[in-house]
């Protein structure tokens, strides 16, 4: 097909260069330079899309981000992108493209009855259509309305792409390349600073490429090339285009996205798709131009009216005559280049409808030397024509109507900067009345704004506000140059007359077209009562999507605010959140994805595990020997079995280096442990480790570990693996913001040390192998709960603490990490006459349960010392973290869920964690809900499951039968509470 | 310890070492003993505790500033004897000391200015002009917590990340 709509002579794309594409299969040829949506206006393509409610055919509307209507599927398979803009989305050479939300086909689609049913789909139809019955909601209302409305089908398939992230500082960010921002990249880069000029379009130029301008007797064309031509030979600049800049965060940081290879097929081997930009600027120019606005008459989605803006793009920007018959409506100066332009493409002006009961002199003039026909004081109220328009219903002064024909409505309703990352950090617009537009209000001080964006509109103004602005800039990031001579431009004034929308319009006026929000549905809005334009937006889903209202939300509250008899300023603001436009979630992982997600970290004794055939699990970032398996061993169970009775009958070793392990040093260290655990720790004998439990200030447990004592002004104390940040993050508030008055230095040592367990009754003699002579090992002089430093292995400096997690007589011992696979090694070889065992993760929680130590599980951020049945420990004889508000009513509740342990009064039933307990006869109903099982394991000690729990007033339940419910699983088991330590409950073993 | 460095250091890249042999000990003044603490610094090292973000040399040992009022003292290994014992007992009373050799992977990026690609990864400004020779920055890259300074002779750059995040970090630094 040949491209019907291209004109000869005018536009900027590369006629050499000939690009292939399809749109829903059907074959077009385009030229580089071209977007996807000039490429298919140029083969006379004028219905692109339906719309998200109604199934209205929708055409193009803009040139720019903004689009509105113009949403394609682009790419196939795992590249397939939804709700791509053609707009911006630049052609290449294969590019496949598809109309989405249309069924069967984008011409006759069955689902725009829903216009017809428009009454049920007005303002909160969610709320109001679908209530009743509840229960229809899940299964048939809501996959209904699925179907029927939104927008694009997402790829199933994983991304295989990938995108980059980098860093990038500056001294002056300059944000848009239009005549005021390439003015103000040129004033601070001369002056010598770091500068970045960012644009989201692939050429540098913003309207200067769209309009038909002269700067210092040359083209605005030829301009921009020899500027961007001077900013690149300079070796302080970055030029960025294709990147938009989606937010500003604090102190000039600012997000941004580079499409780095959107505009190919598929990207060359190791190049990003695209990459997320942190930048960081001393000083920020923002010069995002502005956003034609359109006006609100009936009919007005129809495909082939188009912002007046957009008209003169697609013709001077990319040599495309967008109609054959145009009407100009408008209610500003504007439309004379616009009916310049028009003319220049050959395209036939049939009419100027301005609102303005009196248009200047010279427009007039203008347009009567063209023949066309001048409608003061008038409006279009209607759109003729369906999937395309055909006509213009024109009312004009004293109620006249005239009925025009043409395919082009060019509107204009006036401009609104582009002021939105001006307000992501809370800026407010103020309303300017002359400009019947919001323009920036105040500003962070690194921030300032040119041009357009600041509604300064005739080129003259935008160039020397632009440098104006970029030498500010510079200046204020310490460069001291002179003011860049600004280049010679017309200064032709832009008159506008606020006009919002045509009372007369007989059909639907949109005034979201993305979400198909009508004028009507703005009126049903105030009716109700949602007059506050926060509630309007979400009553209507105005301003919502992929637009995020660029074309739509100044024209809702001018509306609101003729209904409600209010001012502009009066009825609200716009203000925006990041994006600007939407980002891709791939840029925001980057290359954080898969295994990459999170760092692994490994164990000292890994590699020697791996060797060894260990089972690994994932325990945070850690991975962690899980359990051993021998040659023959094929069932986990059997080998966990074995580790377990091993370690009950004989001693094994485990690996925790992966405790959180801290020193605490300092003349007050142990003050400063009395103040953040609950038991006492200023009164541990040097040599000696205790238990302790941390609360969170809200009262509830936080951690659990040991502390050791090596002098008076050195502790060593442990967290639990999970926690292990976490309480150091909390210590070092306490360290910095609560007590600075303390001698307290903390240092975070758990990479520091390999630290393994060696448990069972012959652990001493297995450790006496290890230790330098003359450490004393014997029960009487390295007693239960002792600590000492020490050297192992000839001479390795090292750590022994008799501590135990298992139940049995148990030690650890800690060496340097570089020496720790050395460590494991040995403790295996020595081992060998004591039947050694290594033992894993499992075998650690199937000990731990049995004598009912607390972990994880029961650790959950809900439960209280006393809920762990830990209450006793704490002092009444100082004030620790968490201690007042651990006596709250609620917390202290004797009627609470604590921990205490059950049986399967059937033996041989298997136990489930997460089951909940019921009274033996009782409904199994949340209100007889009782608590629930946290941690359940199969005890070889005891040749049955056994189970830990948080149950209602426990203790006096001990001996009663409940029912313990999985509705997950559908079991039901019948369960004997008792007391939680199964196994050694004296602790008789552990000090032998 | 972590992998070898070497093997990511691919051509036309700038070498990466990992430095193994080091002493590293954590310094932190006790409360109110820093003017001591300076002067005992002063006369055993020759070089005054860096007070800013820097880094100083001396004889034998590089001083890293880690922290208001912390430092982490860097010596050769070698084969002398106990290192942090000797330091222990020089600060006795006036800083905490702990050995903390096992702690952090060191790796040493030899490049008297840093590449783009290392300019670009990293969220501070390693401009030549802004990051001089001596610079001390904790900061993370790729979501990892690293230290990072300029040997003060402009020779290279040093990065200290914890052990255990030493192979992702490895990772990233292969890719600069």
């Amino acid at each position: 097909m040949t491209q019907t709509s291209r004109v000869t002579g005018l536009g900027l794309v590369d006629r050499s260069k000939p690009l292939d594409f399809t749109f829903d299969g059907v074959p077009y040829t385009g030229y580089k330079g071209d977007t996807l949506a000039s490429a298919l206006l140029a083969n006379g393509v004028r219905l692109v899309g339906r719309s998200f409610k109604y199934h209205r055919p929708r055409g193009i509307l803009t040139a720019g981000s903004e689009e509105p209507n113009a949403l394609v599927e682009l790419r196939t398979g795992a590249r397939r992108e939804p709700n791509t803009r053609a707009t911006v989305a630049e052609l290449y050479s294969g590019l496949e493209a598809k109309s989405q939300n249309r069924f069967p086909s984008l011409s006759l689609d069955l689902l725009s009855i829903n216009g017809l049913l428009s009454p049920v789909f007005s303002a909160g139809f969610y709320y109001k259509t679908f209530m009743w019955p509840a229960s229809f909601w899940e299964k048939v209302y809501e996959p209904m309305i699925r179907r029927a409305a939104g927008l694009g089908r997402a790829a199933n398939e994983a991304d295989p792409d990938i995108y980059d992230k980098a860093n990038a500082f500056c001294d002056v960010l300059v944000i848009g390349s239009g005549p005021a921002g390439l003015m103000a990249a040129l004033s601070a880069a001369r002056a010598g600073a770091r500068l970045i000029l960012t644009d989201e379009s692939f050429a540098f130029g913003g309207r200067l490429l769209s309009d038909v301008t002269t700067i210092d007797g040359m083209s605005g064309v030829e301009w921009v090339k020899s500027s961007i031509s001077e900013l690149s030979s300079l070796p302080n600049v970055r030029l960025l285009p294709r990147t938009t800049i989606f937010g500003a965060y604090d102190s000039g940081t600012f997000g941004a996205v580079e499409r780095v290879a959107d505009h190919v097929a598929v990207p060359s081997a190791g190049e990003p798709r695209q990459r997320l930009w942190h930048i960081v600027a001393k000083q920020t120019v923002v010069a995002q131009g502005s956003t034609e606005r359109p006006i609100i008459f009936g009919n007005n989605d129809r495909p082939g009216v188009m912002l007046a803006s957009a008209v003169r793009s697609y013709i001077n920007r990319f040599g495309v005559a967008p109609g054959q018959t145009a009407v100009v409506f408008s209610n500003n100066d504007d439309a004379a280049s616009t009916i310049d332009d028009l003319v220049r493409a050959g395209v036939t002006v049939a009419a100027l409808v301005d609102t303005r009961a009196s248009v200047p002199e010279a427009i007039k003039l203008r347009a009567r030397k063209q023949g066309i026909r001048v409608f003061e004081g008038a409006a279009v109220a209607d759109a003729l024509g369906g999937q395309r328009v055909s006509g213009a219903r024109i009312v004009a002064a004293y109620g006249t109507s005239h009925t025009v024909g043409c395919d082009l409505i060019a509107v204009s309703g006036g401009f609104n900067p582009n002021l939105q990352v001006t307000t992501h950090l809370g800026g407010r617009p103020q309303w300017h009345e002359n400009l019947a537009a919001f323009v920036p209000g105040a500003l962070p001080k690194w921030m300032t704004v040119a041009g357009a964006a600041n509604g300064v509109f005739s080129l003259a103004s935008c160039l020397g506000d632009g440098a104006k602005a970029g030498h500010a800039a510079a200046v204020a990031a310490g460069f001291d140059a002179n003011a860049t001579a600004v280049p010679h431009a017309e200064d032709e004034p832009i008159n506008v007359s606020a006009f919002w929308h045509v009372e007369a319009a007989k059909h639907k006026a949109f005034v979201d077209q993305q979400n198909d929000v009508t004028a009507a549905d703005v009126r049903l809005a105030e009716r109700e009562g949602y007059r506050s334009v926060e509630h309007l937006k979400r009553y209507t889903t105005l301003g919502m999507a992929t637009d995020q209202g660029k074309t739509s939300n100044v024209n809702g509250l001018a509306l609101m605010a003729e209904l409600t008899k209010k001012s502009i300023p009066a009825t609200g603001t716009t203000s925006a959140r990041p994006p600007y436009s939407p980002v891709s979630i791939g840029a925001f992982a980057g290359e954080h994805r898969g295994k990459h997600f999170k760092p692994t970290r490994l164990t000292p004794s890994h590699n020697w595990a791996k060797e060894r055939g260990a089972v690994f699990i994932e325990a945070g970032m850690w991975l962690r020997a899980q359990y051993f398996p021998k040659p023959g061993e094929t069932d986990w169970q059997t080998v966990v079995n074995r580790e377990v009775t091993t370690v009950r009958s004989g001693v094994g070793v485990c690996d925790v280096s992966t405790l959180g392990k801290i020193e605490i040093h300092g003349t007050d260290a142990g003050k400063f442990l009395d103040r953040v655990y609950i038991n006492m720790m200023s009164t541990l004998g040097v040599g000696k480790a205790r238990y302790g439990m941390m609360l969170r200030e809200d009262g509830i447990a936080m951690d659990d570990g040991t502390a050791a004592r090596f002098a008076d002004d050195r502790y060593f104390i442990t967290t639990t693996t999970a926690n292990a940040i976490k309480v150091l993050q909390h210590l070092e508030l306490c360290r910095q913001w609560y007590w600075p008055e303390l001698d307290v230095q903390i240092f975070p040592v758990s990479d520091q040390w390999a630290q393994y367990s060696v448990a069972g009754p012959r652990a001493r003699g297995l450790l006496a192998k290890i230790v330098d002579a003359p450490f004393d090992i014997s029960n009487s002089a390295f007693p239960y709960m002792a600590a000492a430093e020490l050297t192992v292995l000839s001479g390795i400096k090292g750590r022994l603490y008799r501590l135990s997690f298992s139940g049995e007589l148990a030690y650890e011992i800690a060496v340097p990490a570089r020496h720790g696979e050395l460590l494991m090694r040995k403790l295996m070889s020595e081992g060998e006459e004591f039947g050694v065992t290594p033992y894993g993760t499992e075998a650690l929680g199937v000990m731990r349960i049995e004598k009912g130590h607390v972990a994880g599980p029961e650790l959950n951020g809900t439960t209280t010392a006393a809920d762990l049945g830990l209450g006793k420990m704490a002092s009444t004889k100082k004030d620790f973290v968490g201690r007042v508000l651990s006596q709250r009513p609620g917390l202290a509740d004797p009627n609470r869920p604590r921990v205490i342990g059950f049986k399967p009064v059937d033996r041989s039933a298997r136990l489930r964690g997460g089951a909940h307990f019921i009274a033996k006869d009782a409904k199994a109903t949340a209100e007889n809900d009782l608590g629930y099982m946290t941690s359940v394991a199969y005890s070889p000690s005891l040749g049955h499951w056994v189970g830990l729990g948080l149950l209602s007033q426990a203790e006096s339940r001990v001996g009663e039968i409940l029912t313990a419910v999985d509705p997950v699983r559908g079991e039901t088991t019948l369960v004997e509470v008792v007391p939680s330590a199964f196994y050694d409950a004296e602790g008789a073993r552990l000090r032998v | 310890m972590s992998e070898s460095a070497q093997s990511l250091t691919a051509k036309n890249r700038p070498v990466i070492s990992e430095l193994t042999d080091v002493s590293v000990t954590h310094l932190a003044a006790r409360r109110e003993m820093r003017t001591s603490l300076d002067d005992v610094a002063r006369s055993t090292f020759g070089v005054a505790l860096p007070a800013t973000p820097r880094v100083v040399e001396a004889p034998g040992v590089m001083i890293v500033w880690a922290g208001p009022d912390q430092w982490l003292v860097m010596q050769q290994r070698g084969d002398k004897a106990d290192i942090f014992a000797e330091l222990a007992k020089t600060f006795n009373g006036l800083a905490s000391v702990v050995d903390v050799s096992d702690s952090r992977a060191i790796f040493r990026v030899a490049a008297s200015r840093p590449s783009d690609a290392l300019v670009r990864s990293m969220g501070i400004d390693l401009d030549d002009s802004v990051f001089r020779p001596g610079d001390v920055a904790i900061t993370h890259v790729s979501h990892l917590g690293v230290m990072v300074w300029r040997l003060p002779d402009a020779t290279g750059y040093d990065f200290a990340c914890p052990r255990t995040y030493s192979r992702d970090f490895l990772d990233w630094l292969g890719k600069i």
